[in-house]
């Protein structure tokens, strides 16, 4: 760069000459507009960062279970339909062999197993029938019943679409939530007792 | 040992990035002639430090450092070399360091190439890039650091590259995206200048153009590679998904387009100048918005890096204090210019005009679509935009464009004399309906978008090759002719041929496609879109990390044998993934395309298959090459040119003006 | 934090692309319809793709699904609403068209109007004398 100094008319900002009959009076509505929509597009994105999920809302709250009729894991005999949750509050885990956060989650379950208040029933999903009772023969057997979902369709009625889930029904076969993923005791805890104080109020 | 270099040289880059922001800049308010031209060597002290922290990060990818965490989460001993080096960009840390190094190599070739500007104003443009690169450089080190150390505990080996990345787009791709991303930056800082000086004018959008278009060729390569490797890597056939990381490209290249072409107008008509300052603010706004949208987990994406609540908080401050403030700038410097309109409704002037309000249109529709779905999730509904609905709505401003592409570069600046072109015009548009309407009928099957596209194809094409002989019309030969052609109207011709070449690939392939799934044994024959596959053998081969089964089929054609493909079914060893790379045989005119689903027997003899014959696919990518080749011919114009008499006039005249400062800083005059 | 988890560990039983099933229908427009449809369905759990791109357990029994329905006679829009009930609009790549996303579909076409509007009512009331210079 060469040695000059700095010119005076350089340093101080000399807005745009403008031809007189071009100039007007400044309307400040329309700058205030466009940053109260800037601000609010940014506290949006604040609130949403914190505020959405990619979990899918469960479409049978506060709906009855589906119609189902399938038959029992261990015993072959026995055909399970929505009956089974009548009277009862009932607790259906969605598990299989080849879900890997399910060996995490089924301990939990061991422990909820004793829970004389609740109806633990496991659903089966898409899985080979000897790997399911491998699985529970080394992890554990939680389940009162067990549906066996072979090909996944009790699974799509119920909207699942992965495993672990599990739902919460009421004594009067309503649907009254659904928890994706691993039911650790915190969750349990936070999202499920409530609820089920509130069913035993009558709610 | 590197990693802490790596680590040191980073924490360096930050403050030379922080200085680079605060004192050059300040200099200029107050006149200190040592602030001002710090900026230069700051400038490439930034550069030097960020390229020796990349080196080092390479460096531990090459030895196999696993005692650095992002190492071993994205890199494997039995990894060919080619993707250890590349790995460094596979994953969230690396990519944004790869983000940082691509501002600051910016910022050093314009630091290299615009010393011939007025001081002050090539001060505050470093000092703007220089804010920028400190906010990216924070976000590296308080969030996002690549060179953590996994120590005391280290793994034995990676986690292996995903197996998706391990493939030659990898090393292209990435590097050509950002380097349009970033470049955007240019143009930002150059208009953030502008704004402080108080002066955008005609000579500003001059100095800009170039910046801009070199921004505008990388983005509109880099996208078009990313979706030339989605096509022939993830099986599927598709090379456009309208995935939010896909969007987040899309729309500042569609307001970078707004704005190369409002710079123009600017550039020669000294007007357009608000719309022309908004755009390069709002361009790289986009980018900045696109970063957030990928890197802070708030809408799931495939191509979504990070998950991580604390760094979207991040980028999303940052991205309010930098839009924030040129918000305010614009509002309060150029909020108010108001001209009288001087040109007439047919005129270049006119035309270009309506190009802006299309294109941003255009990019609203993106942005629209993109963030429609986290707006109803507010109001509590959990609903999916996807490419249906871009597809239904996104070319409705795009055809009026294209409608008005094929007139707008035919008109004068001001005023035409529309009843002279008229006749031109229409029996352009016959020709190209007439062509348009057998080419169809010849393709098969009669639909409408394929109708409307190609004759909008085939209107921007003649209208191109009038114009160009129009404007070479006095002279005779073809080296005449070429002579008479500036080189920003050759580069315009080009890119606008190379929008249409685009336009029938997107059209016929869209609509022409013959997709089939289908069960074939070896020895046995199926046929697919007028080609017959004949599968040969079933065989188990090795790769340097992979194992896999690899099908052969030999491609039959009415005229006899025209190719062997062979799709594979790879195994990675380390990470135990599986991935199909599919098998082309790729030709102007039609892609025929082969993957392999699963075995269907024990023996591996028996495949479920899909085939698919594309028409024109091709095409999509050659004609964003098109685009390519006609913005770097545009940059080459003699106007743009640094050491023009004009350029040297107009600063010698800033720097003669009498100076009665007073300030003892700045030495006697 | 579990919730990536979670993901994370059903993604690592998953193949990484298109799992290729092979579907037999009796007529070409039956497989067309079965394409589309298939396209147009979003997979719940890999949620940045459609039931024909993804190869996730539930994408494989939910394309069985259309393909049965398809066989058996039902019309897209039965079989739209079947998945729609069980796992909601979300499952719906293309957003219907009533009136609870009126905001969805007008939004561009409004903002295209207005600006065209707007630009024109701005230009005639601006135009001044076009000057030969």
């Amino acid at each position: 760069m060469s040695d000059s100094s700095i010119s005076k008319s350089e340093l101080t900002p000399d807005v745009e000459t403008r031809q007189v009959d071009e100039a007007q009076t400044s309307s400040p509505w329309k700058a205030i507009i466009v940053v109260l929509v800037f601000v609010g597009f940014l506290g949006f994105f604040i609130w949403a960062l914190n505020n959405t999920s990619s979990e899918l809302p469960s479409q049978l709250i506060d709906r009855p279970v589906p119609e189902f009729s399938v038959v029992d894991l261990i015993d072959q005999n026995t055909v399970h339909t929505p009956d089974l949750f009548k009277g009862k509050i009932s607790l259906l885990n969605v598990w299989a062999s080849w879900c890997a956060a399910c060996y995490t989650e089924h301990p939990y379950w061991n422990d909820y197993a004793k829970k004389k208040d609740l109806q633990i029933v496991g659903l089966n999903y898409n899985d080979k029938k000897n790997k399911a009772l491998y699985f529970l023969q080394t992890q554990g057997n939680p389940y009162e019943k067990i549906l066996f979902d072979e090909n996944g369709r009790l699974g799509v009625e119920f909207g699942v679409y992965g495993a672990p889930e599990t739902f919460l029904i009421g004594p009067n076969g309503k649907v009254r939530y659904r928890h994706v993923g691993v039911v650790s005791p915190d969750v349990f805890v936070k999202k499920f007792e409530p609820l089920i104080a509130k069913i035993k109020q009558g709610f | 040992m590197q990693a802490e270099l790596g680590q040191y040289l980073l924490i360096l880059a930050f403050f030379m990035s922080i200085s680079l922001a605060i004192f050059p800049m300040l200099g200029t308010f107050i006149g200190t002639r040592s602030l001002v031209f710090s900026a230069k060597p700051l400038t490439y002290l930034v550069f030097a430090s960020l390229f020796g922290a990349f080196l080092c990060l390479e460096y531990a990818f090459y030895i196999d450092d696993f005692t650095v965490t992002y190492v071993a989460k994205h890199s494997n001993s039995m990894l060919p070399l080619a993707y250890k080096l590349t790995a460094l960009w596979g994953g969230h840390e690396g990519s944004f360091l790869l983000w940082v190094l691509t501002l600051s190599s910016w910022m050093f070739v314009v630091a290299l190439k615009t010393q011939h500007f007025p001081i002050l104003r090539y001060t505050r443009i470093l000092s703007v890039m220089g804010f920028i690169c400190c906010g990216f450089i924070s976000f590296l080190l308080f969030t996002s650091n690549p060179f953590e150390r996994t120590l005391p505990f280290f793994p034995i080996d990676g986690a292996d590259l995903n197996p998706l990345l391990q493939d030659f787009a990898m090393i292209v791709h990435p590097p050509m995206l950002y380097m349009g991303y970033v470049g955007f930056a240019v143009a930002f800082a150059f208009a953030i200048a502008a704004l402080i000086e108080g002066r955008w004018d005609a000579s500003w959008a001059r100095r800009t153009r170039p910046w801009a278009i070199a921004a505008w060729v990388c983005l509109t390569l880099g996208m078009a590679l990313g979706s030339w490797w989605a096509y022939y890597e993830l099986g599927w056939g598709g090379w456009w998904f309208w995935d939010p990381s896909e969007n987040a490209s899309f729309m500042p290249w569609l307001a970078g387009t707004a704005l190369i072409h409002s710079l123009a107008v600017t550039d020669k008509r000294d007007s357009f100048k608000g719309w022309t300052l908004a755009l390069s603010l709002i361009t790289f706004s986009l980018c900045l918005f696109g970063t957030f949208l990928i890197r802070s987990g708030v809408i799931t994406s495939v191509h979504a890096f990070s998950n991580d609540p604390e760094r979207g908080v991040f980028i999303l401050s940052f991205l309010g204090v930098v839009v924030g403030a040129s918000i305010i700038l614009f509002l309060t410097r150029a909020g108010n210019i108001r001209k009288k309109v001087e040109f007439n409704f047919f005129s270049k002037d006119m035309f270009l005009l309506l190009n802006n309000i299309l294109l941003v249109s255009a990019t609203f529709v993106v942005f629209y679509g993109t963030i429609y779905p986290l707006v109803a999730e507010a109001f509590g509904r959990k609903l999916s935009v996807g490419a249906p609905w871009f597809n239904a709505v996104f070319p409705w401003p795009m055809f009026i464009l294209f409608l008005l592409l094929g007139i707008g570069p035919l008109l004068n600046w001001k005023k035409h004399d529309f009843s002279r072109l008229k006749g031109v015009l229409i029996k352009l548009a016959i020709i190209s309906f007439a062509a348009a309407l057998a080419a169809t009928f010849m393709l098969g099957d009669f639909y409408l978008w394929v109708l409307s596209g190609l004759f909008l194809s085939l209107w921007i094409a003649s209208s191109s090759f009038f114009f160009l002989s129009q404007t070479t019309r006095h002279a005779t030969g073809l080296s005449a002719k070429f002579n008479k052609l500036s080189r920003a109207n050759l580069g315009m011709v080009i890119a606008h041929l190379g929008m249409a070449v685009t336009l029938v690939g997107v059209i016929v392939s869209s609509l022409h496609s013959v997709e089939k799934d289908l069960r074939v044994a070896v020895g046995k024959s199926v046929s697919v879109g007028g080609y017959e596959f004949k599968m040969l053998k079933s065989e188990w081969v090795k790769g340097e990390n992979y194992e896999a089964s690899r099908v052969s089929f030999d491609i039959f054609d009415q005229s006899g044998h025209i190719a062997t493909l062979a799709p594979e079914k790879r195994y990675y060893l380390a990470g135990k993934q599986i991935m199909t790379e599919a098998s082309i045989d790729p030709s102007l005119w039609r892609d025929v395309y082969v993957s392999l689903g699963e075995p269907l027997d024990n023996t591996r003899n028996v495949w479920a298959v899909r085939i698919y014959v594309k028409p024109f696919i091709r095409w999509i990518w050659l004609g964003a090459l098109f685009m390519g080749i006609g913005g770097v011919i545009a940059i080459l114009d003699r106007r743009f040119a640094v050491n023009k008499v004009n350029d040297l006039v107009e600063d010698e005249q800033e720097k003669l003006t009498p100076s009665t400062s007073q300030n003892p800083v700045l030495g006697e005059s | 934090m579990k919730r990536l988890l979670f993901l994370l560990l059903i993604a690592v039983s998953f193949q990484l692309e298109a799992n290729v099933s092979v579907y037999e229908f009796e007529s070409i427009a039956q497989e067309k319809r079965f394409q589309q449809l298939v396209a147009i369905l979003r997979c719940p759990t890999c949620q940045n793709q459609n039931l024909a791109d993804s190869n996730s357990i539930v994408a494989e029994d939910l394309k069985q699904i259309v393909y049965e329905k398809i066989k058996a006679g039902e019309s897209d829009e039965e079989i739209l609403n079947f998945m729609k009930q069980r796992y909601g609009e979300f499952i719906l790549y293309q957003p219907e068209v009533t009136p609870s996303n009126a905001m969805l579909w007008a939004g561009p076409f409004i903002f295209l109007m207005i600006s065209l509007i707007g630009f024109f009512v701005w230009y005639f009331r601006n135009k001044g004398e076009v000057t030969n210079d």
